[in-house]
């Protein structure tokens, strides 16, 4: 029964000794969090690097066969599709001639000589070949561009395919001409639709922002675990605050590590909640919203870093080994839980022992709080 | 002479601390490590990831007729959707494709815009806009003959419709492009050493060194061992205590990077950041006054210094 006064009268006295230190944590508080949200944030801005790559040249001739408009309108379907815009650059060259210079300056890696009268060639199936010269024809680039070629043929052949079996059919069928015209444009239409409109069959997701909280969201819960782990050092002083001589006295007492280290949790977890009000409040006015039951569930992952603390401030010597071992901690849990990397592209070793450490689930468990997830 | 036993004396004081022997074996583990891994064979193809949930049995022919072509991209499958975003998120994948539930005969009917194929990319993805190109177009190859009964939509020609298709899709009646490359292209092997980072732990651990001398001399300070110096020997103690911690990480470091990277601008590199950590040090010296400050203000400044290393790395 003594005991458990005794314990009651020092968990007493270490949240009086804490009203010293308030002003302390608050600053901190604001010097952690805004050195940690600031590396959370470019970090959630740069840690997929912008991807860069090499622009093809492609040069083209197209001949004077009186078919102008027709060739144009083929380069214009050519130049809007997607690919075609973000991989090569279209050049218009007036001769052969121009264009096998430019592939030997290597501004072009790719020169396409259009035949007189192509377009009208492929429309009644003579199919006058293309002449395409390529300069180098090992690269990354024209591998690239060859199957970028190869697809555009693989429609168009399926196209000429489709509508040479469908006049067949209709004449089998004794369809008059313009019964023969007419399902002969539907056949077109319906190929064109699917060459030209790719991007209605498909939806781009960005997939660093799959999962419960965007790659942002998360970053920022990873800032605010580091700073209220970080929050340690200006909490040691406090939980290491009993002298040698004070220990003795408490054991006589019967108050012995464990009960220091209980009334250490208390005391860091209040110090730990002034913190995360803090925070709270921040990324609330950032994001512009207010998640109030994020007050409650954020207990959990005060509490296991509390514990943490005073796990460590009862166990290490000095305050300097504590300060250091706080670091090193804080620093491995955050990378095990991919608050540093995402867990993905954490090593496969690291991404299977992340689920047996607390980085992960605090992580998971401040990102609710804070964001309403 | 004085001066020269002082620096003797500070330095056998220093190399007598268990944490700081921790420090020069960090760098020397850190050098073994890279150079006993072996070295790392990895391809640089460009992998594609595709996830089916469509039960029609065409995406079947569609992973058949992608691995027949002789394709830059190495497209593969994956048993779940959680290991496609894995993949496509760890940057082993390019993008990954999820093709949903009844796709392939919306797609034939082009009604595929309701429920369309999810396409997964990071902002690291470059090709995925040509890597569009192959998937449709063997999309379209193995949709062909659905696409076209759906155009034509009479039930009592499909028979000759489909053998009139298939006849001329393997004829020379259309439109084709030979290969103009010269058959599969293998991705050079790249073989390299696991990326340690050996000369930002380095730096971080000469700042680090500077940091633990001036903190010494302070605790000896606090002691009175020093009272009975005046003001320029007590600047000379401190200037040495700090030296003599940067020195031994320093050399240590610069022989660490001759064995990892040869003699080179990283050795020019770690002098610089040692003559830094010295100027931080001798400044904090100025405004620090107390060990118990600077031992509650080093783990920020240690804290500090390692988010900015490693910002400027992924930057």
């Amino acid at each position: 029964m003594n005991k458990l006064k005794f314990l009651g009268r020092l968990i007493t006295a270490d949240l009086k000794r804490l009203k010293n230190y308030i002003v302390s944590i608050l600053i901190a508080a604001l010097i952690i969090s805004g050195i940690c949200g600031f590396a959370g944030s470019v970090i959630a801005k740069n840690v997929y690097k912008q991807g860069t790559k090499e622009i093809i040249g492609i040069g083209y001739y197209l001949p004077e066969d009186g078919k102008e408009e027709m060739n144009n309108m083929g380069i214009t379907m050519l130049q809007e599709m997607e690919s075609m815009k973000s991989t090569a650059n279209l050049i218009q060259v007036s001769s052969p001639e121009e264009g096998y210079e430019l592939l030997e300056k290597e501004e072009i890696l790719y020169l396409v000589i259009v035949p007189e009268k192509f377009i009208s060639s492929i429309m009644n199936g003579t199919n006058t070949p293309l002449e395409i010269v390529v300069w180098d024809n090992s690269s990354v680039s024209s591998y690239i561009a060859n199957e970028m070629f190869i697809s555009y043929a693989m429609y168009l052949g399926l196209a000429q395919s489709a509508v040479y079996s469908t006049i067949d059919a209709a004449y089998a069928h004794d369809l008059t001409k313009e019964e023969r015209n007419q399902i002969r444009t539907t056949v077109n239409l319906t190929y064109l639709d699917r060459a030209l409109n790719k991007d209605s069959f498909f939806d781009i997701i960005d997939g660093s922002n799959q999962g419960k909280a965007n790659l942002l969201q998360h970053y920022l819960a990873s800032a605010v675990m580091l700073s209220l782990i970080f929050m340690s050092f200006v909490l040691m002083p406090h939980l290491q605050g009993y002298n040698k001589a004070m220990q003795t006295k408490f054991s006589t007492m019967g108050i012995g590590k464990f009960h220091m280290i209980l009334s250490g949790w208390i005391s860091s977890l209040v110090a730990l909640y002034i913190s995360y009000l803090l925070c709270f409040v921040g990324i609330s006015i950032i994001t512009n919203s207010f998640n109030p039951l994020g007050l409650v569930t954020a207990i959990p992952s005060l509490m296991a870093i509390g514990l943490i603390i005073s796990l460590v401030a009862n166990l290490t010597g000095s305050l300097f080994t504590a300060n250091m071992t706080m670091l090193i901690l804080g620093i491995c849990i955050a990378y095990v839980g991919g608050g540093i990397l995402p867990n993905a592209m954490l090593p496969s070793i690291v991404q299977q022992i992340s689920g047996f450490m607390p980085g992960k689930y605090i992580i998971a468990n401040l990102a609710t709080a804070l964001f309403g997830l | 002479m004085k001066t020269f036993n002082r620096f003797i004396a500070l330095t056998k004081r220093i190399l007598s601390r268990r944490i700081y022997i921790s420090i020069l074996l960090l760098i020397v583990v850190l050098t073994g490590v890279y150079k006993i891994l072996p070295e790392k064979s990895q391809s640089a193809d460009i992998k594609v990831a595709l996830y089916n949930e469509d039960s029609s049995g065409y995406y079947e022919d569609l992973l058949a007729h992608l691995s027949e072509r002789n394709s830059i991209y190495n497209f593969y499958n994956v048993s779940d959707k959680e290991q496609l975003l894995t993949d496509v998120k760890s940057g082993y994948a390019e993008c990954g494709y999820v093709i949903p539930e009844g796709f392939f005969l919306a797609y034939a009917s082009g009604t595929a815009w309701n429920d369309p194929i999810k396409l997964y990319i990071t902002p690291s993805s470059t090709f995925h806009s040509v890597i569009n190109e192959t998937v449709f177009s063997s999309l379209l190859n193995v949709c062909a003959e659905d696409t076209l009964l759906h155009a034509v939509n009479n039930h009592r020609w499909n028979k000759e419709l489909a053998d009139g298709l298939e006849r001329y899709r393997n004829s020379e009646d259309v439109f084709t492009i030979a290969d103009s490359t010269e058959g599969e292209f293998t991705f050079q092997s790249m073989v390299y050493h696991i990326d340690l980072p050996i000369t930002e732990t380095i730096s971080i651990l000469l700042l680090f060194a500077g940091l633990l001398g001036l903190l010494l001399f302070l605790h000896d300070k606090e002691r009175k061992m020093y009272v009975a110096l005046d003001s320029k020997e007590l600047f000379q103690i401190k200037f040495l205590s700090i030296i003599t911690s940067i020195i031994p990480v320093l050399l240590v470091g610069m022989v660490s990077l001759t064995v990892t990277f040869g003699l080179g601008e990283h050795i020019l590199f770690a002098l610089a950041v040692a003559v830094a950590s010295l100027i931080i040090s001798i400044i904090l010296s100025l405004i620090i006054r107390k060990s118990t400050l600077l031992e509650k203000v080093l783990p920020l400044i240690m804290l500090t210094a390692l988010i900015a290393v490693f910002i400027k790395t992924i930057i």
